[in-house]
C-alpha cells in the first residue's frame, strides 16, 4: 500500500516537473536565456534591487518550496484547485476569466490579478487591503470563493507530507507552520519578473526593437493617452489607486473597490493601476473582467472613463484616432517578453 | 573705501563695470547717488591710472559692500565706514560674506541679505569659504572639479552652450567640445552639453550631450579627454526613447559612470554604464519623484541618492543602494527636506543639505558598511550648498551658487502713449533675488508679494504699504505659497495658489491681517481659476469635460459653459465679469463673451514673434496688457526680448510700451496693474553663477567638536 502511494506521488510530481519544464519551453518563461536577463538575473527594464523583507530574505529552497506549495492542491478544502490553476504560467499568472472561480466552482467577486512583478509592489488585491505578500498570500487560502480551507487544515495536510515536513525543516529548520507557509508562497511569488519586452530593449538603446506602429502608441501612451500617468516605471504601475468608472453603473456602485478598506466615501470606485507587463497574455481586462480586449480598454479610456462622482481627475474624452488607437494597443502588445520565476 | 588705481587685486574673471552710467545702473540709481554713496558711504569704485583716471568698478565687491552697510530707511546712503579697514583682509572676507548672502535665498537656501553674515558664521563653525570663481556668467552650475582642484568643467552659455573647464589658477576658460548650437539654432535643431563629471583621475570627462530634431530629442553620454589637444568625443550610451540622462558620477575603477535617466513617463532611473562596451545596469527606479542627486561611494560599493518619502511630501530623504542591488537602507531619515551633497574622500561621510534647523544648512552623517552610524552632524549652518561639484582629494567642497538679481519693479505708465510717467523703481531691498508675484490692493494702498526667505518652496506673503513703506509678514498656515492670484474685492483677504500642510493642493483664502488661511478650492476640483466680480463662482478648467466650467463656492456644484477654449488652457476674464481674453498658438489674442459664441480677433502678431501666455486687463477694462517677444530661438537662458504692450479692446492699434528688457521670464510673467490704471508691478532682472570652495574639511574633527 505504502510503495503504491510512493509510486503514485512519484510519478505526479515527476509528470507536474515534465509538463512544467514543457510549458516554460513553451511560454516563454526563462531560466537561463541570456538574452532575457541581465547578469544578476533580472529580466532586462527590472531594477536590480528588488525590495525583500527583512525577516523573510530569499534563498533557493525557500524559493522553491514556495513554489511546490503554489502548485499543491491539498490546500484547497476538496484538494481540487492551488493557486497555479488560478495564475497559471501561460497567462502570465491570470486565468482567462472575467472572475476568479473557486472550490466546487464557487465565483469569486473580482478577477485574477497577475503576478508579475509584486516583489516591488507595497500593496496587494484589487483594492491594496493587504500590505505585505506575506499577509497576501494566505488569503486566498482562506477565502470561501477560491480555496476554501483554514490555516489549521493547511498545516494539518502538510503535515502529515512527509516530503513538506523535510522541507519546512530544511528551509525553516521546523515542521510546516503557517507563518512559514505564508514566508515561503510569498518569497517564490516574490521571484516572479517579468521584463525584457521590446519596449525594455528599446528602452536600453536598441531602436529597432519596436516597430514604427510600437513606437507610434508609445508615443500616444505617454503622450496624448496620459497613459503613463498611472502606468509608469518598469512595473507599469504607480502603485495607487484610482476611479476610472469602471465598477459604476447605473447610478450604483457595483464594487466599492479602495472605499472597503479605507471607508473614505471618494475612495469609492477606486481599484490599484494594473501593471502591463505582459498584458496581452491578461485577458479579460479590469477588476471585474469587463474589458474582453486591449481594444475595449482603449476604447474605455478613450471615452474618459466611466463619469460617477469620484471620477479620477486625470481621466478626459482623448479623441483618438483610429490608427492612434491601433497603435496605442499594438505598443501594449510590445510589452510582452519573458517571465521569470524561481530566483 | 579710498579708490584704487590698481588691477592687481582684481576679483578673477570678473568684468568691471566701465563707467559711471554702468555703476548707477548696476546699482539701480542714478549717477549723482553712486558718486556720493562713494564719497560718503564707501562705494567701492577703482580708477584707471591714479584718482584722475575714469572709474570702473567689479558687482562682486559691490555686493560685498551693499551686505556690509546697514540701510538706512528708503535703501539710502550706507552708514557704516568699512573703507577704514585694511582692504585686504576686508574684501576676501566680505566678499566670501556678501555674495553668499546676496544669493542663497533665491536659490532656496535661506535668508540672505540680512546677518548674520554666512562667512562669519562659517568661521564660526571653524570652516574656511574661498569663491574661486566670483562671476561666472553664462556658466552652468552642472560641473564637476577636478580631484586637485585646479581646474572645474561648466557648460559656457555664452558659447552656444558648448562644454568647457577653467582653470581656476589663471582664470582661462577653454572650450572641450566644439559643435553646440543651443543658443542661434532653432528649437528643433538644437545641441548642447550639461552635466559633466571629471574622471577620478582627472585626465577625462563624460558629460550629457543633449539634442533636439524634428524626429525628436535624445541625450548621449559623452567620453573625451582632457589633454590639451582637441579630440572626437566618444559616444558610451544613448537611450533608445530620447530620454534624458544625467550623468552623476564615476566609479573608482575609473571603467564606469553613474548616471539618472528621467523617462517622460516620470520615472528617473539610476543606472550605471559601462565606459567599455555601454552596458547599462538599472539599478533603482523611482516612479514619481524629481529627478534625483545621485553620488557613488569612493569605494564604489554603493550610490546614495536623495528622494521624498512620497509623492505628496516635500520631505527628502537620503538612501543608499548597493551597487549589485542586494540592499538598500535609509541613511538619512528626517521630517526634514534632506538632499545630497557629496561622498567624503575617504567614504567614512556623507554630506548633505537639511532645513531641519530652520535654514539650509550643511550636514555630515557618518556611514560605514552600507549603514549610517551615529547622529548626523552640523557641518556649517544656516548656509545649504547646492547639488556640489565635488570634492577634491584633499577635502574641499566646491559648490555652485545662484546670484539672482531678480527685484520687483513698479512701473507708471501713460496707457494712451505707452510712456514711462515714472520710471521702473525698486522700492524693496530685503530679500532682494527672491521677491516675486506681486499684487496691488483693492484700494491700491498695499502691495501683496510673495517673498523667498524660509527655504525651500516655503514662501513668505508679505504685505507692504505703498504709503509708508512699512512691511509685515503674514503667518499663513501653508506649507507651500506656489502664487498670490489676487486680493477679494473687499480688500480683506487674499487669494492664494499653494499647499496646506495636509498635502493639499488647491485655492486658499489667507486674511490679510491674521493670516489665518481656508481653503477655497482643491486645485483637483478647477484649474486655472479667474472670480467673478460678484465673487460668488470661479471660473475655469474642470475635470469634468473639456472648456470652460463655472464652479460655484455656494454649493461646489461645475457646470459646463458652452464654447471652445482651443489651445488656449489660460484666459482673462474681464472686470465686469462679461468677456475672456485669450491667446492661441501665441499669436493670435482671442475675445469672447462669457457665456459662449465665437468672439473675434483682437490682434495677431507675425511670425517673428510671439505673445506670452496670458492677459491682464486694465482696470477699466478698456485695454489687455501682453507680452510681445521674439519667437524662441531655443536660449535656454531666457535670453528673448519681450516688451509690454497695450491692446485697446476696442479694435484700435495696440501701443507697445517702454517697459521691456527687462521683463524676466517673458510668457510666464506674473504682472499685476495698480487700481489707477497706471502702475504695473512686475518681477525683473536675471542670473548668474559663482563657484565657490570650502576648504579644508576634516570631518572626524567636526564630528567630535559636534559631540
Amino acid at each position: 500500500m505504502m510503495w503504491r502511494r510512493i509510486l503514485l506521488e512519484g510519478s505526479m510530481i515527476a509528470f507536474q516537473t515534465v509538463m512544467l519544464i514543457g510549458l516554460c519551453a513553451t511560454i516563454g518563461i526563462s531560466r537561463s536565456d541570456p538574452r532575457a536577463e541581465t547578469d544578476s538575473g533580472r529580466p532586462l527594464g527590472l531594477d536590480l534591487y528588488r525590495p525583500e523583507p527583512a525577516d523573510n530574505p530569499p534563498t533557493a529552497d525557500k524559493v522553491r518550496l514556495g513554489q511546490r506549495l503554489f502548485r499543491e492542491r491539498l490546500l484547497s478544502r476538496d484538494r481540487s484547485i492551488a493557486c497555479v490553476d488560478c495564475h497559471q504560467p501561460k497567462r502570465a499568472f491570470t486565468d482567462g476569466r472575467p472572475k476568479a472561480v473557486g472550490v466546487y466552482g464557487r465565483q469569486g467577486p473580482r478577477s485574477v490579478p497577475t503576478l508579475v512583478n509584486l516583489a516591488w509592489g507595497d500593496s496587494f488585491f484589487w483594492d491594496g487591503r493587504m500590505p505585505t505578500l506575506e499577509e497576501q498570500v494566505v488569503q486566498p487560502i482562506l477565502a470561501k470563493t477560491e480555496m476554501d480551507l483554514t490555516l489549521e487544515e493547511a498545516v494539518e495536510r502538510l503535515g502529515a507530507k512527509r516530503r513538506y515536513r523535510k522541507a519546512f525543516t530544511e528551509v525553516f529548520g521546523r515542521e510546516p507552520n503557517a507563518e512559514d507557509l505564508a514566508r515561503a508562497l510569498a518569497a517564490y511569488v516574490r521571484s516572479i519578473m517579468a521584463g525584457d519586452s521590446p519596449y525594455d530593449r528599446y528602452l536600453f538603446g536598441d531602436r529597432q526593437a519596436l516597430s514604427e506602429k510600437e513606437l507610434a502608441g508609445l508615443s500616444v501612451f505617454r503622450g496624448e493617452g496620459n497613459c503613463a500617468f498611472c502606468h509608469t516605471g518598469p512595473t507599469f504601475s504607480d502603485g495607487e489607486f484610482h476611479n476610472t468608472g469602471i465598477a459604476w453603473r447605473d447610478g450604483e456602485w457595483l464594487d466599492e473597490g479602495r472605499a472597503l478598506v479605507t471607508e473614505r466615501a471618494e475612495d469609492r470606485g477606486k481599484f490599484k493601476t494594473p501593471t502591463l507587463r505582459e498584458v496581452a497574455r491578461t485577458a479579460p481586462y479590469t477588476h471585474d473582467g469587463s474589458l474582453a480586449t486591449l481594444e475595449d480598454v482603449v476604447e474605455f479610456y478613450n471615452d474618459g472613463g466611466r463619469k460617477n462622482p469620484y471620477l479620477d481627475s486625470t481621466l478626459r474624452p482623448l479623441k483618438l484616432t483610429d490608427d492612434e488607437k491601433d497603435a496605442l494597443a499594438a505598443f501594449l502588445r510590445s510589452l510582452t517578453g519573458s517571465v521569470t520565476e524561481g530566483r | 573705501m579710498t579708490n584704487q588705481d590698481d588691477q592687481q587685486n582684481q576679483p578673477a574673471g570678473e568684468a568691471p563695470l566701465q563707467s559711471w552710467k554702468e555703476i548707477a545702473d548696476y546699482l539701480e540709481r542714478d549717477i549723482r547717488t553712486a558718486q556720493r554713496w562713494e564719497e560718503s558711504g564707501g562705494l567701492p569704485v577703482r580708477r584707471h591710472g591714479g584718482s584722475a583716471g575714469s572709474v570702473y568698478a567689479y558687482p562682486s565687491e559691490i555686493e560685498v559692500w551693499r551686505v556690509s552697510r546697514q540701510p538706512k530707511s528708503g535703501g539710502e546712503a550706507p552708514s557704516t565706514s568699512v573703507g577704514e579697514q585694511p582692504r585686504r583682509i576686508l574684501i576676501p572676507a566680505l566678499a566670501a560674506a556678501g555674495v553668499i548672502a546676496v544669493v542663497l535665498l533665491v536659490i532656496g537656501f535661506g535668508p540672505v541679505l540680512n546677518p548674520p553674515s554666512p562667512i562669519a558664521q562659517a568661521a564660526e563653525d571653524g570652516l574656511r569659504t574661498e569663491l574661486v570663481w566670483p562671476e561666472a556668467r553664462g556658466a552652468s552650475p552642472q560641473g564637476s572639479v577636478s580631484p586637485d582642484g585646479k581646474f572645474v568643467t561648466f557648460v559656457d552659455w555664452g558659447d552656444e552652450g558648448n562644454l568647457a573647464i577653467r582653470n581656476l589658477e589663471t582664470g582661462e576658460n577653454r572650450r572641450l567640445t566644439d559643435t553646440a548650437n543651443g543658443v542661434n539654432a532653432s528649437y528643433d535643431g538644437m545641441s548642447f552639453a550639461n552635466e559633466s563629471r571629471i574622471s577620478p583621475d582627472g585626465e577625462r570627462v563624460v558629460y550629457s550631450w543633449y539634442q533636439q530634431s524634428p524626429v525628436g530629442n535624445s541625450t548621449e553620454l559623452r567620453l573625451l579627454p582632457l589633454g590639451g589637444a582637441a579630440e572626437q568625443p566618444r559616444t558610451i550610451w544613448s537611450p533608445g526613447d530620447g530620454s534624458y540622462a544625467s550623468v552623476q558620477g564615476w566609479f573608482p575603477s575609473g571603467d564606469r559612470v553613474a548616471a539618472v535617466v528621467s523617462t517622460s513617463d516620470n520615472t528617473s532611473r539610476i543606472v550605471t554604464v559601462s565606459l567599455d562596451d555601454g552596458d547599462v545596469r538599472q539599478i533603482r527606479s523611482i516612479a514619481w519623484s524629481a529627478r534625483p542627486q545621485v553620488r557613488v561611494s569612493p569605494d564604489g560599493r554603493h550610490i546614495a541618492y536623495s528622494r521624498s518619502a512620497s509623492r505628496e511630501q516635500p520631505a527628502k530623504d537620503i538612501f543608499m543602494v548597493a551597487v549589485d542591488g542586494s540592499s538598500e537602507s535609509a541613511i538619512v531619515k528626517h521630517a526634514a527636506r534632506d538632499e545630497i551633497v557629496e561622498w567624503s574622500p575617504d567614504g567614512g561621510h556623507l554630506l548633505f543639505n537639511s532645513d531641519r534647523s530652520g535654514q539650509a544648512s550643511l550636514w555630515a552623517q557618518r556611514v560605514d558598511h552600507g549603514t549610517a552610524v551615529g547622529e548626523a552632524f552640523l557641518v556649517m549652518s544656516k548656509l545649504g550648498v547646492g547639488s556640489g561639484m565635488g570634492m577634491t582629494r584633499d577635502g574641499s567642497l566646491f559648490y555652485p551658487v545662484r546670484v539672482s538679481r531678480r527685484r520687483l519693479k513698479i512701473a507708471k505708465i501713460d496707457m494712451e502713449t505707452g510712456k514711462f510717467i515714472q520710471q521702473p523703481s525698486s522700492p524693496i531691498e530685503r530679500f532682494v533675488g527672491g521677491n516675486s508675484g506681486g499684487v496691488f490692493s483693492p484700494d491700491g494702498d498695499e502691495l501683496a508679494y510673495r517673498s523667498q526667505r524660509r527655504g525651500w518652496n516655503q514662501n513668505a506673503i508679505v504685505i507692504r504699504s505703498l504709503k509708508t513703506g512699512k512691511e509685515r509678514e503674514l503667518p499663513h498656515q501653508l506649507r507651500q505659497v506656489r502664487g498670490i492670484i489676487n486680493w477679494r474685492p473687499d480688500g480683506k483677504r487674499l487669494r492664494v495658489r499653494g499647499g496646506d500642510q495636509n498635502g493639499e493642493q488647491g485655492f486658499f483664502d489667507v486674511d490679510a491681517a491674521t493670516g489665518e488661511t481656508q481653503l477655497i478650492v482643491a486645485s483637483a476640483k478647477i484649474a486655472a481659476p479667474q472670480w467673478t466680480p460678484d465673487g460668488k463662482r470661479i471660473l475655469g478648467r474642470s475635470n469634468q469635460g473639456e472648456g470652460l466650467h463655472s464652479y460655484s463656492l455656494a454649493d461646489g456644484s461645475i457646470e459646463a459653459i458652452p464654447g471652445d477654449l482651443g489651445d488656449a488652457y489660460l484666459f482673462s476674464l474681464s472686470p465686469d465679469g462679461h468677456q475672456i481674453a485669450t491667446i492661441h498658438g501665441r499669436s493670435e489674442i482671442r475675445l469672447r463673451p462669457v457665456e459662449g459664441g465665437d468672439g473675434r480677433v483682437l490682434a495677431t502678431t507675425d511670425e517673428q514673434h510671439r505673445f506670452g501666455r496670458w492677459t491682464v486687463w486694465t482696470p477699466d477694462g478698456k485695454a489687455l496688457l501682453v507680452l510681445k517677444g521674439v519667437r524662441w530661438t531655443g536660449r535656454p537662458t531666457g535670453k528673448a526680448l519681450w516688451t509690454l504692450w497695450i491692446v485697446p479692446v476696442d479694435g484700435s492699434a495696440p501701443v507697445e510700451t517702454e517697459l521691456n528688457h527687462e521683463l524676466a521670464n517673458g510668457g510666464a510673467l506674473p504682472l499685476d496693474i495698480h487700481p489707477d490704471g497706471k502702475r504695473v508691478v512686475y518681477a525683473a532682472g536675471g542670473y548668474f553663477q559663482q563657484f565657490w570652495a570650502l576648504r579644508d574639511l576634516t570631518f572626524d574633527e567636526l564630528e567630535k567638536a559636534a559631540e
